[in-house]
C-alpha cells in the first residue's frame, strides 16, 4: 500500500470515518487508542473527554485506503458502470433493490 | 432432485479432469500442515502452537500485524504469538496462517503475462470477505471471521485456473469481454466447471474445514452445500454485495443474480440492504491490512 502522508488535525475537524495513522495516548503516556482505528463519533467524544487535542489521522477513501473512490467524476463513472452491471438482472425485484441501494450510497457521496 | 444428482456426478468427473491437467499444483502449505497435526493432538497448548508459528518470521510478523489493526481494534498492543493465540484462539490464527499462505502462493505477479489484476481481484476478494462478516453479525452469527475468512479466499479457484491452465484462462478472458458474460459463465462453456469448483477442490485437498470448503464450492449455488448452506449463502451475497459496491474486480463486469434460495436462507431484511453496504464499507477500510500481505 503507498504510503500517504498522514495528517496531524486538531480533534474537533476529524470526522468520522477517518483512520488513526498514529497511536493516540494521553499527557502521561498511557495508550488509549492504537493505530488503523477509525474514528467514530463516539471514539471521538471518547478522545475529547480525554483532554486530546489533536490527532494523526489519513482519511477513508485517500489511496491508501481500499474505500471506493470519493471524487466526483469517479461517482458519474460508477454510476454508469452500476447501471450496465444491473442491465441483465434488472428484471429480478432483490436485484432491483440491491441496485436501488447501491445506487443510494453514491448520490450520497456526491453530495 | 435425479437430474440434479446426475448432473453433479459428471461434474465431478470433469472436475478431476481438469485438475489433473493444471500444472504446479501447489500443496498443503507445510505449517498448515503441522497446524493440522498439532491442533488434533489434546496434548498441544499454547506455547507448542506459538514456538511452531514463531519458527516462521514473515508468518509472525502479519499475526502480529492483523491482531493489532483496526480489524480486531483491541485497545493495547499485542507483541507476541502466545499472547495472540490466547485472544484470538487456534483458529482465527489458523485462518490468518491460511491466508496469508494462499496470498504467497498467488499472490502479486500474476498479471505480467496479461492475466487478471491480482490488484482489483484481491481488492474484490476483500470487499467480500467485509460483506460476508457483515452479513453474517446481521444474520446473528458467531464466528464472524471464518465468514470473513471464506469471503475472502472464495474465489481462488479463478487463480489456480490463470496460474495452472494460461491459455484456457485468457480464452475465457477473452470471451467475457467479447461477449459481456459472467466469468462463471465463460469457465462453464470452455471447461464444463467453474472456479468455485476448483477452489472447493483445493480447499479439500489441503482438508481444510468443511464449512470453508463448502463456502467456497458453492458459492455460485449454495443449495448444495448441505449442511453449509447458510455459509455458502452467506458468501453468495457477500460477491454480489461487494459487487455492487464496485471494490476490485471479480473478472468481468456483470452482477449475478441474488437466489431467492439464498436470501432466504440468510434471512435478510430487503429494509436492511443500503446500511449493510454502509457497514461493508467501514468493514473493508478495517480489514484493508489483508491486502499489506500480498503487496508485502
Amino acid at each position: 500500500m503507498d504510503a500517504v502522508p498522514a495528517e496531524l488535525l486538531p480533534l474537533d475537524k476529524v470526522s468520522p470515518g477517518a483512520v488513526l495513522a498514529a497511536d493516540v495516548k494521553d499527557a502521561k503516556g498511557n495508550m488509549l487508542v492504537g493505530e488503523g482505528r477509525i474514528l467514530t463519533e463516539e471514539w471521538i467524544k471518547r478522545l475529547q473527554g480525554r483532554s486530546i487535542t489533536h490527532v494523526k489521522v489519513r482519511a477513508v477513501g485517500d489511496s491508501s485506503s481500499v474505500a471506493p473512490s470519493v471524487a466526483p467524476a469517479g461517482n458519474d463513472r460508477r454510476l454508469k458502470r452500476l447501471e450496465a452491471m444491473f442491465s441483465k438482472v434488472a428484471a429480478e425485484p432483490l436485484m432491483q433493490a440491491l441496485a436501488a441501494s447501491a445506487r443510494q450510497i453514491l448520490e450520497e457521496r456526491r453530495t | 432432485m435425479s437430474e440434479i444428482i446426475e448432473n453433479q456426478t459428471a461434474r465431478e468427473e470433469r472436475l478431476k479432469g481438469i485438475v489433473q491437467r493444471i500444472e504446479g499444483l501447489p500443496t498443503l502449505p507445510t505449517i498448515l500442515a503441522q497446524m493440522n497435526r498439532m491442533m488434533l493432538d489434546p496434548k498441544t497448548t499454547a506455547k507448542d502452537m506459538a514456538q511452531l508459528i514463531a519458527s516462521d518470521p514473515t508468518v509472525t510478523a502479519r499475526i502480529l500485524k492483523v491482531v493489532n489493526s483496526a480489524f480486531y481494534g483491541f485497545p493495547s498492543r499485542i507483541s507476541t504469538i502466545s499472547h495472540a493465540i490466547v485472544i484470538l484462539g487456534f483458529n482465527t490464527v489458523k485462518s490468518i496462517v491460511l491466508s496469508s499462505s494462499v496470498f504467497d502462493t498467488f499472490g502479486g505477479n500474476g498479471s505480467q503475462d496479461g492475466g487478471f489484476k491480482r490488484e482489483d481481484f484481491w481488492r474484490h476478494s476483500l470487499a467480500c470477505g467485509a460483506a460476508a462478516k457483515v452479513i453474517g453479525r446481521h444474520a446473528g452469527e458467531a464466528a464472524l471471521e471464518e465468514f470473513f475468512i471464506a469471503g475472502l479466499l472464495h474465489d481462488v479457484g479463478k487463480v489456480v485456473l490463470d496460474h495452472g491452465l494460461r491459455e484456457d484462462y485468457a480464452a475465457i478472458r477473452t470471451d467475457v469481454k467479447a461477449r459481456g458474460i459472467l466469468i462463471r459463465e465463460a469457465e462453464e462453456a470452455r471447461l464444463g466447471i467453474n472456479h468455485a469448483d476448483v477452489g472447493g477442490w483445493l480447499f479439500s485437498e489441503w482438508k481444510l474445514n468443511r464449512g470453508l470448503v463448502k463456502a467456497v464450492a458453492c458459492h455460485h449455488n449454495p443449495v448444495l452445500a448441505d449442511e453449509h448452506m447458510k455459509a455458502a449463502s452467506i458468501v453468495h451475497l457477500a460477491d454480489i454485495f461487494a459487487r455492487a459496491l464496485q471494490v476490485g474486480s471479480g473478472g468481468d463486469d456483470q452482477i449475478p443474480p441474488i437466489r431467492q434460495a439464498a436470501w432466504d436462507a440468510v434471512g435478510l431484511k430487503v429494509e436492511h440492504m443500503t446500511d449493510l453496504l454502509r457497514e461493508t464499507e467501514l468493514e473493508i477500510v478495517k480489514a484493508s491490512v489483508f491486502l499489506d500481505f500480498v503487496r508485502a
